[in-house]
């Protein structure tokens, strides 16, 4: 259960800028095609969550890694998991 | 085999050996002062013992059962780094109850440091404020085995003697490893004191051979 929570904890700082990040795109994409496409959006979100755990964690916060740590989880294990719940939020948008 | 056993440590970065064959052991009701010179290889050793850091060679074993990564630690080994480490987006509250079982989260709850810091996001403290927060999650975690990299690292002197104080009387339930460059409240508190010198570690029985193995002045 703490190894949840702690994912969620993790996960959760991504969420935001990703989503706005791939809406802004989703929007960008309708000047130019005339249709808001969430298959695009799914697909930058995907993108744009490795992005942003990259950016946040990697680069501007790699010191709160040690708070993970102290779960068991090791950086492979948060990237798997950024992948993972990315693709499945990802894959929804673009089955949608 | 009970307690922490740390043996054959070896860590080179490039061709520079930094810990040669290293020794260790830790004991429920223990807590090892680890000191050492700027660079000696002590913030290294304890990620390693801990799983954060790979070696070259290492063997580690806490109450019999080998440890080799950070998900073999857990429940058995914390870690407090040097640098605050706490998600700057969730509440004190919300971060005790994963660190602590039920009855340490209601201790750490109620203490007059760590009341008034309940509500607020790790950003919204001052350094010390997290620091302190940070030593008292991860005193009370369930672990079995606590390694502090310089827990009084930017904490006013009226928090240390409290700190010292908390350790001192969690030992009771667990064993410590501390590192701390002010050596003084180190031996305040310590059972036992190790010096990493040249990559390896010396037991260490007083002050006068903290001078020897010249981490201290002899003005000092």
């Amino acid at each position: 259960m703490r190894i949840l929570k702690s994912i969620m904890i993790f996960y959760k700082k991504l969420i935001f800028p990703t989503l706005i990040v791939s809406i802004l795109i989703g929007l960008i994409g309708v000047s130019m095609s005339d249709s808001f496409s969430l298959k695009g959006v799914g697909l930058a979100y995907i993108l744009m969550s490795l992005f942003f755990h990259y950016f946040i964690y990697e680069i501007r916060n790699p010191n709160e890694y040690y708070f993970y740590y102290n779960f068991g989880l090791s950086k492979i294990y948060l990237w798997a998991c950024t992948l993972i719940i990315s693709l499945f939020v990802g894959l929804i948008m673009i089955v949608l | 085999m009970n307690g922490l056993h740390v043996d054959s440590v070896i860590k080179t970065f490039g061709t520079k050996l930094i810990l040669n064959d290293v020794f260790m052991s830790c004991k429920k009701g223990e807590i090892i002062g680890l000191l050492g010179r700027n660079g000696s290889g002590k913030s290294t050793l304890l990620k390693i013992i801990f799983g954060s850091l790979t070696a070259d060679k290492k063997f580690v074993k806490v109450d019999g059962k080998f440890v080799n990564s950070l998900f073999d630690s857990r429940n058995l080994i914390n870690y407090l780094p040097q640098d605050n480490f706490l998600p700057n987006h969730v509440k004190i509250n919300d971060i005790i109850s994963l660190f602590c079982d039920k009855n340490n989260a209601e201790l750490v709850r109620a203490n007059e440091f760590i009341k008034p810091l309940l509500d607020k996001k790790s950003k919204q403290l001052s350094r010390g404020e997290r620091r302190i927060a940070e030593i008292y999650l991860i005193v009370y975690s369930d672990a079995k085995y606590v390694l502090i990299d310089e827990p009084f690292n930017g904490v006013a002197p009226v928090f240390r003697e409290n700190i010292k104080n908390l350790i001192k009387e969690q030992s009771k339930n667990k064993g410590f490893i501390l590192t701390d460059h002010d050596y003084r409240n180190i031996l305040d508190i310590a059972t036992r004191l190790i010096i990493l010198y040249d990559g390896s570690t010396k037991e260490i029985k007083n002050k006068d051979e903290l001078i020897y193995w010249g981490y201290i002045p002899e003005t000092a």
